[in-house]
């Protein structure tokens, strides 16, 4: 089965290890390789790129090794791709001045 | 455990035992690098300045190149001048000199042209060739290493995998009493909540933050957004979509070690444990930068791919990218994709970084030392004015 990682049980995104399609079967473990759950991702998402755990609404932040490391720009489904897409830094952001 | 180094005339130990031959200048380097290509042992020091350099920036670059001379990697130096430049080379000689007695220079105005020149700098370090063959290693304590940690080409393999199992490695040496640095000030934006836990004081978090800061400023003050530099597109391919999600990752690699330093661009690494230096994210720069700290050797690790080297260190390659283990496995010193596909641990992974430091330290070449790859750039701190 396709694995995707959660790193830290606060976050809100696993990291896929392999590449997915949408329905697919997709098995989320921690960093011992302990199962958490089974998912079907909403959409098709690249290996090493991210997937929505939860229902995240926009300015909400995403938390990834239990640490925010951006917000949503706009609401994300559960198990929805989070990229750059939909996911901005809070950080250096010159363009915003 | 022991280890075999050589010693240095100013107490330093290496782990190679190298010719430096370098460039005060622009003008000169095709005369450094025929000279180095020529002699085996010889490492170019190339760069594009050494003139037109004001106030601190000719400082800071007069001071790295000074510090790649006496680095403890190198067992002779040849400073290579035109004549008419900023950074004179009868100035850096002496400089060197002070610390490694086997070093000359020569000025290219007052010796002849490129054919001239190039003879006289060959003839010069065959003499050296003859004093290093002769030198013997000695045992010595592990504590004598300083490591320099660097990631570069990241994604989402380095903060997972190759950063983590850096982390393990780090703390293992630290244990022993070793030193060791990493820099990329910009790649720890974002992770400022664990550099503050692991500042040993206020003083060493509000130097570091403050650096980041100043990075941050800049970006604002220029109006520019900093994502597609940092992270750079070849991140965001590799799935790392902000500078904050790369630092985090970034960070694991110096484990859960007290940073008990942090020190300039330029300046050396002084005490046990881990050092930040402020270099920036650049991977040259920030190489030059861990090197001028003392660093023997970098653990680099990468996600996209560089078979990059450097010139007064070798550079031990990590990746978990299996993609690239396999594609650029010439390149790649050590792969740790398993971790990535479950079959090793983190701590399984650091066992086998510190092994093939060992074995690294004690003579056996990289990757990139076998394939010849020793590049060497300054670290500019001003535009050029004139």
């Amino acid at each position: 089965m396709k694995k995707a990682i959660l790193l830290n049980e606060n976050d809100n995104v696993a990291t896929l290890l392999d590449d997915v399609s949408t329905g697919e079967e997709l098995r989320i473990t921690d960093v011992r390789n302990n199962t958490v759950n089974v998912v079907h991702p909403a959409e098709a998402i690249p290996r090493g790129h991210k997937i929505a755990l939860v229902q995240i609404t926009q300015g909400e932040d995403i938390i990834k090794y239990g640490f925010v490391i951006g917000c949503a720009t706009v609401d994300i489904k559960i198990f929805q791709y989070v990229h750059i897409h939909n996911l901005a830094s809070l950080r250096g952001r010159g363009d915003l001045v | 455990m022991n280890i075999k180094m050589y010693k240095r005339e100013n107490c330093s130990y290496g782990i190679r035992n190298r010719i430096a031959v370098i460039s005060t200048v622009a003008c000169v380097n095709h005369i450094v690098q025929s000279i180095a290509a020529q002699v085996s042992l010889a490492d170019a020091y190339t760069h594009a300045y050494g003139c037109d350099q004001l106030g601190a920036d000719g400082e800071l670059s007069f001071e790295c190149l000074r510090l790649m001379g006496t680095h403890p990697n190198n067992g002779a130096v040849l400073v290579v001048g035109l004549g008419c430049e900023e950074i004179i080379p009868e100035e850096l000689y002496n400089a060197i000199k002070a610390e490694q007695p086997n070093t000359e220079y020569m000025v290219m105005q007052e010796v002849g042209g490129t054919t001239e020149t190039i003879e006289k700098g060959v003839e010069i370090c065959r003499h050296f060739e003859k004093l290093l063959s002769g030198m013997e290693r000695v045992e010595v304590p592990v504590s004598n290493l300083t490591i320099g940690l660097e990631c570069g080409g990241s994604d989402f393999t380095s903060g997972i995998a190759s950063n983590p199992s850096l982390g393990i490695f780090a703390e293992r040496l630290c244990a022993m009493g070793g030193k060791i640095v990493f820099g990329e000030t910009t790649e720890l934006m974002g992770a400022e909540a664990i550099i503050k836990k692991l500042c040993d004081n206020d003083q060493i978090y509000d130097f570091i933050s403050s650096r980041i800061n100043k990075i941050e400023k800049t970006a604002i003050d220029m109006k520019v957004d900093l994502r597609g530099t940092q992270p750079s597109a070849g991140n965001i391919e590799g799935g790392l979509s902000t500078i904050e999600e790369k630092s985090l990752g970034a960070v694991c690699k110096i484990g859960r070690n007290k940073i008990i330093d942090a020190i300039e661009f330029g300046q050396r690494a002084v005490k046990n444990g881990v050092t930040f230096v402020d270099t920036p994210g650049n991977d040259i720069a920030c190489s030059l930068g861990l090197c001028a700290a003392g660093a023997q050797l970098i653990i680099f690790t990468t996600g996209r791919g560089t078979p990059m080297g450097f010139a007064a260190a070798p550079m031990i390659k990590v990746t978990a990218n299996s993609a690239i283990a396999g594609i650029m496995k010439e390149n790649i010193d050590i792969d740790l994709s398993e971790i990535i596909s479950g079959k090793l641990s983190v701590i399984g992974g650091g066992d086998i970084v510190f092994d093939k430091v060992i074995s690294t330290v004690n003579g056996h070449e990289t990757c990139s030392e076998k394939l010849g790859h020793r590049e060497f750039s300054l670290y500019r701190i001003s535009p050029i004015l004139t």
